[in-house]
Parts: C-alpha cells; structure tokens; sequence
C-alpha cells in the first residue's frame, strides 16, 4: 500500500505511544477534530495524541481509490474529490466541535463508523475501507489490505479498525474504494406515515430494481433517495414515486402522501444534519433490515423519555435520541440509564445487537446483554493483543474489555 | 535420548493419539461418517490446487455443528490439528489436509435453515452450494451476488473461508460485503455469532477478520447472508480492439465516466484464438484485444449507461461492436469466457493459471511487461481476466515436454506476482493465499504486517491446531513454486469451468 503519511511523523506518533506507555496515569485519548469524542463511554486519559498531523492525498482517479491521512478532514477529502467527479460514499452526521459544525477526520470516521444514510447503498464504513497503516499499542506499525479493491491476502484488519472507537490502534493511513459523485438528486418523500408502514414500504421497494441511494424514517415521514445522472435519474425517481402511491394504497390505514423533491447537496447535507447531527444522546441499536417497527415497540415499552427514532432502513439501524437539553438532571437521567438498561435486556439477542456508537455515559451501562462470552473473550484478547498495556481509549469500550481487565 | 529415537516416540504418540482420537470419535458419531480406510482417504487428498498432496489419517463427514463441536473438542484433547473442507474446489491448497491430519468435511451440512425474503437475508449451513442459495430464492426475485465461476459446486463456507468473488462482484462486491453474521466453531470447540441479522453489531467486527480467513481461525458453522435483487434489465456487448492498450484504456475510460459495469471482462489474442476454438461463441481471433462489459439494473439507468460503454468503447478505437440481442446472444458470450481456461489446453500441453491484481490504471503497462517477461523466457502467456477490479489471470503456457520449460514458467508466474506487487498491487484476487502463495505474502507484506496478524491467529487459535501452515509464510513451505494447471475432475468432466 502507498503510505501517505510522512515516515517523520510516523516516528514521531511511535515515539508519542513509548511516552504514554512509559507516563503515570497511562492512558492516552486519540484525538482529531475531536467531533466525535462523545462516542462511547468516557475515556480516563494522562496524555492525549492528536492525529491532526497525520496527513497525506493519494488519489488514483482511474482507479476510484484514494488513500488518505487519517487526520485529513471529511470535508476537504470530498471537496478535492469533487472535480474528478468522485466521492467518499458517507455522508456522517455534523457534530459541533467548539459551537462549529463539523464533520471530522478520516480517522474519527473510521474509528466510530458514523455511516450516514449512504449506508442503505454502499453499506458501512468497512464496506469502503480496503487497506489501512495503523500503529499498535505498543508501537508496531503495520498495514493490512491493499489500494486494489480485489484482494484476498491477509486477515482484514483494516476492517476490524472500523468501529473499534481507538481502542486497537492508531490508523494512520486509510485506502478507500469512491465512487462516482452524482450530478442529479431526488428526494421521494412519503408522509404522515408510521414506521410500521415505512418497513412495509421500504421492504417491498427494497425488492425492485431500483438502486436508491438511501432510506430512512424519521418523524413520521420516509425519505428514499434516487441519484444517478441525468434524465434517466428523473425518471428513476418518477417511477419509485408511482410505485409508492400504489402500495400506500394497499395499506389498511395508509394516509400517507408521496411529493418527489428535487435537492441539491447543500440541502441535503442542512437537512440530514437537522435529522442525525447535533449532540443529542444517541443509541444506535440495528435489527433486521426492515424490522425497525419492532425496536420501535420495544421503546415505547421501556423508555421514559422517549427518544425520537431514526431508521435507517435496509440496514437496521435505528437510532435513538435523546436531546440533551431537555433532559432535566437527576431522575430523568437516571430514569433514562434504567430504561435503557431495560431495553438491552429485552433485546433478544439473536435478533438484535446493540452497536455501542454515539451514546454518552448515561446510556451505556457496563453490562453486556446481548454478545455470548465467547464473542466478549475473543475481543478482550484481541485488544490485549493489539494495545498489550491498555493504553488507547480505556474505557471508552466500556465492559467490552478494559473494565473487566 | 537420540534424535531419532526421539522422533520415533513422538510418532508413536501420535499415532496412539491418532487411534484413541478415531475410536472415541466412532462412539460419538456414525462410524460410517468417520473415514480411516486408506481407500477411501486418497479422494481427499488435495483440493483444486491437485499438484499438492497429502493423505490425511481420518476424515469426519459432519452434519451439524454439535458435530464439528464434538471433533474439535476431541481433537484438542489429543493435541491434533484439524483442517476444514467444503467442496475442495479451493485453488490455493486451502483445504490440503495435514498428512497423517484430521480433515472435517462440512459438505453434509447443507440445509438452508431461513429465507427471509422480507428483509432480504438468508441463514445456510456451511455445506450448502453457492448456486444453490440463488435457486432456492428465485421464486421471491432475489439471489445471492457473490458468483465465483465454480459456484455450482462450491460451498457457502469455502466461500465465506476465501472471501471469493466472481465476475459481478465489481458491482456488487465481494463474499465479505455480503455475510452478515457467522457462528463458528473456534478451534477449541467453543461456539459463538460473529456479527448478526443487521449490517454492524455490537463490539469488535470480528467477522470481517473470518471472512477471507482461509479456515485459519474456526470452522464456520452457520451463516447469515445478505441477499439481493434481481436486476430488471441486463445489456451485454463485446468490443474488438486492435491493441491491448486501447482495451486498457477503454475500461479506465469507462469507470472514470463514472459508469459502474455490472462486469467488464477482457481478453487478448492467444485467449480469444482459444476460447472461440473451444466455443464457437462468436469472439474474433484476429483483434488484438476484446472487452466483455455487461450493465444492469434499473431500466432507465442501463440504457443511459450502456449509451455510454457504446461511445466509450468507439471513442477507444474499437473496431467492431457486438451487442446481445437477447438472452441466447448472451449466455453466448459469456460461455466464450467461461472456458477460456479450459480452452487454453488447446494453445498448449501445460499452463499455470496465475491470480494477482493491479490497479486498473497500469492495466496496459502491466500487460506490456508481462508479454515482455514471457518473451525473455521464451514463453507465451495468454491473458483473459476480471479488467474491471483489475485482478488478471495470465495463463502461463508451456510444452512439459520441453526440458527446463516448465520451471521457467513457474519462475515466470512468480514474476508476474512480483511485478503485479511492484505495482501496488496484490498477489491474489480470489484464490487465496492456502499453500500455494504463503511465501510470495513476504513480497506484499512486512515482517510487522505479518506479526500482527500472526497476533490475531494466536487470539483465535493459541494452540497453533486449525489449518496449520496455511496463509502465511512458514520455513517448511518457502521457496515452492506455483503449480502446474491441472484440471479438477469436475473441470475434466466440463461440470465447472476455472475463468
Ligand atoms: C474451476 C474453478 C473455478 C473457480 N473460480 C473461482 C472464482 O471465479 N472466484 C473465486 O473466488 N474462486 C474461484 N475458485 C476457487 C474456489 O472455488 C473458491 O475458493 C471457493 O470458495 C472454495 O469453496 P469450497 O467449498 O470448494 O472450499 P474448499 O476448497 O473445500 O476450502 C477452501 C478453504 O476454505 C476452508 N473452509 C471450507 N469450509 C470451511 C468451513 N465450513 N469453515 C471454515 N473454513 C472452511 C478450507 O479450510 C480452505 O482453506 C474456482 C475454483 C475452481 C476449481
């Protein structure tokens, strides 16, 4: 793989990991932008290593790859994408970083998999990532994968990284595969509808031959999105719409209403801001593709608060969400920690996983409900493998691993 | 003691353990699924990698996961190392069981246990054939993408162990892309889900770390997959080049038009000669180069695609265009492909398939060298592959009847692996690393690269017990060569075709 990331930096991140391995308390926090620090439990930290200083372009636009620093910011990779035509295929939500809206580095994305609602086509984070440089917790730099999108060498640690919240090691080159950047996009709205419906609709949309690029139910109303070039993308879209209306009325109760927008990126990033940014408390929990109806009923059973949901459909992902503001202190809080605790042990487990992305202290709590000990052990000892002293992240897993240590 | 009365004891252990390990395994199982006849051994010897060899001492035709359970736990108790087997179509000596070793053979286990058409996912054991999936979900208008050409007899696990693609996964990815949860047997007979029925799951992504393993870290018991749609529409042309180099240039120009074929397949000259011999499917001998590009999807988007791959293809100096006209014109085509490695036995009496990969953008610099290469060595070398991810598969040809002939081809295919690596490329696409290329995984990968994924085995298998040897460079294997192509039964009765 092509390392984009200077050697003198690498040195220099290595020789920071000694420091910390050598510093009392040990612990050490991976910071980028820090938009995404909130992610996971809190993390106890002597030292902080910034990524900022880790960057590097290598774009090949033949081959729609691009390996890149992990302290690059999303925002710029997609800008210097933007005249070959191409993109990163995520659209992760905006987290404020000091009262600004910001979208973080490749390393943060990487490490939270904050897939937007892109995923519905291209899938998570991992299915994007095909080869990764990465400094272990006691200083081995190591790569995995390759800059081709076909291949089958090695264990794919590289994929392993996604998600794992810094906890394993410090990514410090990242390969992608892009995709072509659209020039057309529709919005086709379904409102006044229940989430109930929308699985309904989604699953029997889902099983056509149109490629949406996202869908998801937020706020009693469906939102698919059709991209693509030119005429043929209107006309796409056009379809999908039909198709909804004849289904909406084979609902028993179907009231909902279908408009087909057309959106700009501009409007579409404003508005998927508005549905997934912000600081809100989140619990992303996933399902089967179109089951998000059923998370739906375990909420409104053990909740209190209730969260607004967001689903991701085709995925499984839901999220929950809770504004921070409005929670008042005390037994809210910690009604909020009990519901939440409810819900884990009502998920059952074979059907449903808790992903333990975007959700502060208050509603991870150290129990693991819903991964058998054999699962839990293999992922303790791979942690111990990677970071042998516990140094990266610690806590930030929860009872995944460090606390049980 | 002396070294080799040492040695001695330790065989004599061994093959105490050996007995102990089959007698107890017979009380647990049906003794007819407990192989130990040296007859009936000699049928597992190898995979499709057929120049390596090894007889193992048993083999267990489980057909549950209880029972593969059951034969790792006792295999552990015996200290015996085991290997997984599905169909043993693997081309990379995955499944080469360990002389004198334990071979378990998941092939029985080939119960589709859900299809759950609604949320698009389907649950399988490990045994069940890849085409078999899709046969069993047209009825609901879905299938399963990944599509390896030997997928009529390949298994879901071997897959799932090779992380295997085939000729649409350009479009809709590879086997990893596709598996959604796995519950495998550890190598010490414990059992646990990795991943799930939703696209991520709590904790570690451990399941990515499986797929691809090559039976290096389990046994896969069980798997949850993701299923996909039907395409409405599909269109399917082969354009004639007259050089390599304006092929090359033609498939980048595709996918930087931001077109994403649903497969892009390239020949040149001595594969075209051989596969229309072979097939009669209508390909021209006399061009210098062929493109096979297929689109599909929605209606709409594959006309305007397809419009494009046209104009594209014009643009790039193609000098003729042959369009399918309808389902026949199709598969027509695609049979022409699918035995160019068959074929090839007409252009020659011995030829090694090689599997690397390139980044597309050096495609036609890369094809220059390798015919430079050939020329060196005085051999010719006939290239039909998947241009579209970049993953050739030159077919080095040689006469075994020529002296020093086939060594220097099999220098030669290991050069063209080198050279695909100075690339930035990779040693292999979809035949896995197994036995065959475990020393070749030094030229791709550091020493520290290696270590830290030798960290990860120990996580899953600190005993060093499943598939021992396999995927990564051990003195014992190093500085072995390529094998010759040889057909597998099934290829010799024209059952599956290599391409
Ligand atoms: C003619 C021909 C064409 C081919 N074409 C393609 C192609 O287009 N694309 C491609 O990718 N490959 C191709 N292959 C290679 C091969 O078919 C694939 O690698 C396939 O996935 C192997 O499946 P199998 O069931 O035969 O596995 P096996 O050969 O039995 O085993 C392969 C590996 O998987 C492991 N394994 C098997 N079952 C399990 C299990 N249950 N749990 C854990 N590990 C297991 C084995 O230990 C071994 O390491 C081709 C092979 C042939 C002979």
């Amino acid at each position: 793989m092509i390392e984009v990331v200077d050697s003198q930096a690498i040195e220099e991140l290595k020789g920071r990991v000694f420091d910390a391995r050598e510093s009392a308390p040990r612990g050490v926090a991976i910071v980028g932008h820090g938009s995404r620090r909130s992610c996971g439990r809190a993390v106890e930290a002597g030292s902080t290593i910034s990524t900022a200083g880790l960057l590097g372009w290598s774009h090949a636009p033949e081959d729609m790859t691009l390996i890149v620093g992990a302290g690059e910011s999303i925002s710029s990779v997609q800008e210097r994408l933007l005249p070959h035509r191409q993109r990163l295929s995520v659209d992760p939500p905006l987290r404020t970083v000091s009262g600004r809206p910001d979208l973080g580095t490749v390393g943060g994305l990487v490490a939270t998999a904050d897939q937007g609602s892109l995923r519905y086509r291209y899938g998570g984070v991992r299915e994007l990532v095909i080869g990764a440089r990465y400094v272990t917790g006691d200083g081995v730099v190591a790569h995995s994968g390759s800059q081709v999108i076909k291949n089958v060498a090695g264990y794919e640690i590289a994929k392993v990284l996604v998600g794992s919240l810094g906890t394993l090691a410090i990514l410090t080159d990242v390969a992608f595969r892009l995709h072509p950047l659209p020039s057309e996009t529709f919005e086709i709205v379904v409102d006044n509808l229940s989430l109930a419906a929308a699985c309904h609709l989604g699953s029997r949309l889902a099983r056509q031959s149109v490629s949406l690029s996202a869908l998801y139910h937020w706020d009693s109303s469906m939102v698919g999105r059709v991209e693509g070039e030119g005429l043929a993308t209107r006309k796409l879209a056009e379809r999908v719409a039909r198709s909804l209306e004849v289904d909406l009325n084979d609902l028993p109760d179907g009231d909902g209403s279908v408009r087909v927008a057309i959106r700009s990126g501009d409007e579409l990033s404003q508005r998927f801001a508005l549905v997934c940014g912000g600081d809100d408390l989140v619990l992303r929990v996933a399902c089967r593709s179109f089951e998000a109806h059923q998370v739906e009923k375990l909420v409104e059973a053990w909740c209190e608060p209730r969260p607004s949901l967001v689903s991701f459909l085709g995925s499984g992902i839901v999220d929950l969400r809770w504004d921070e503001r409005s929670l008042v202190d005390g037994w809210e809080r910690t009604s909020l920690g009990e519901s939440v605790r409810h819900l884990r042990s009502a998920f059952p487990s074979q059907w449903w996983r808790q992903v333990p992305t975007w959700a502060r202290d208050v509603v991870v709590g150290d129990e693991i409900v819903s991964l058998d000990p054999n699962a839990v052990a293999l992922m303790r000892s791979f942690k111990a493998a990677l970071d042998p002293e516990f140094i990266f992240e610690r806590g930030r897993m929860g009872a995944w691993y460090e606390l049980k240590s | 003691m002396g070294a080799v009365q040492e040695q001695q004891t330790i065989r004599s252990d061994r093959v105490r353990s050996l007995a102990r390990f089959q007698a107890d395994l017979k009380s647990l199982l049906p003794p007819e699924r407990v192989l130990t006849d040296p007859a009936e051994l000699g049928a597992y010897s190898c995979d499709g990698l057929v120049s390596y060899r090894a007889r193992p001492a048993t083999v267990v035709l489980v057909e549950s996961r209880d029972e593969i359970v059951h034969t790792i736990r006792l295999a552990n108790r015996y200290g015996l190392a085991f290997v997984a087997r599905g169909s043993g179509t693997g081309l990379s000596g995955g499944a080469l069981p360990l002389e004198d070793g334990i071979l378990i053979v998941t092939s029985k286990m080939r119960r589709i246990l859900e299809v759950d058409p609604e949320n698009l996912c389907a649950v399988v054991e490990p045994g069940v054939i890849n085409s078999d999936l899709s046969r069993a979900v047209e009825p609901f208008g879905l299938y399963y993408a990944p599509d390896p050409s030997s997928q009529i007899v390949c298994s879901l696990g071997g897959n799932v162990a090779e992380n295997s693609g085939g000729a649409h996964c350009l479009k809709y990815g590879f086997t990893t892309n596709h598996v959604l949860g796995v519950e495998v047997v550890l190598p010490n007979g414990e059992v646990t889900l990795l991943g799930g029925y939703a696209s991520e799951s709590e904790g570690l992504d451990l399941r990515a770390a499986l797929v691809g393993s090559e039976g290096t870290l389990g046994i896969v018991s069980k798997i949850i997959l993701r299923l996909s749609v039907r395409p409405e529409a599909v269109r399917t042309l082969v354009a004639d080049f007259d050089s390599v180099r304006a092929a090359g240039d033609t498939v980048s120009a595709i996918i930087a038009a931001g077109v994403v074929p649903a497969a892009l397949e390239m020949f040149d000259t001595l594969a075209l000669v051989a596969c229309e011999a072979a097939t009669n499917a209508g390909y021209d001998p006399t061009a210098a180069a062929a493109l096979l590009v297929e689109v599909d999807g929605a209606i709409e988007e594959v006309e305007a695609s397809y419009a494009i791959v046209v104009e594209l293809c014009r643009q790039g100096g193609a000098r003729a265009l042959r369009q399918a006209h309808d389902e026949h014109e199709r598969s027509l085509m695609w049979r022409g492909r699918k035995a160019a490695f068959a074929a090839a036995g007409r252009l020659a009496n011995g030829y090694i398939v090689q599997d690397g990969v390139v980044p597309r953008r050096v495609l036609s610099a890369v094809l220059d060298e390798v015919a430079e290469l050939a020329g060196r060595h005085g051999l010719r070398v006939a290239n039909v592959f998947h241009a579209g991810d970049g993953n050739l598969h030159p077919l080095v040809l040689f006469d075994p009847a020529t002296p020093g002939d086939h060594a220097r081809a099999e220098r030669l295919a290991t050069e063209i692996l080198e050279l695909c690596v100075e690339h930035g490329g990779s040693i292999t696409g979809e035949h896995g690393v197994g036995v065959e290329k475990a020393c070749v995984m030094l030229s791709m990968f550091t020493e520290s690269d290696l270590a830290v994924m030798h960290r990860l085995r120990g996580v899953f298998d600190p005993n060093d017990l499943c598939n021992p040897g396999k995927a990564y460079p051990t003195p014992r294997l190093c500085g072995e060569r390529p094998g010759v192509y040889r057909p597998t039964e099934l290829e010799r009765k024209g059952v599956i075709e290599r391409w």
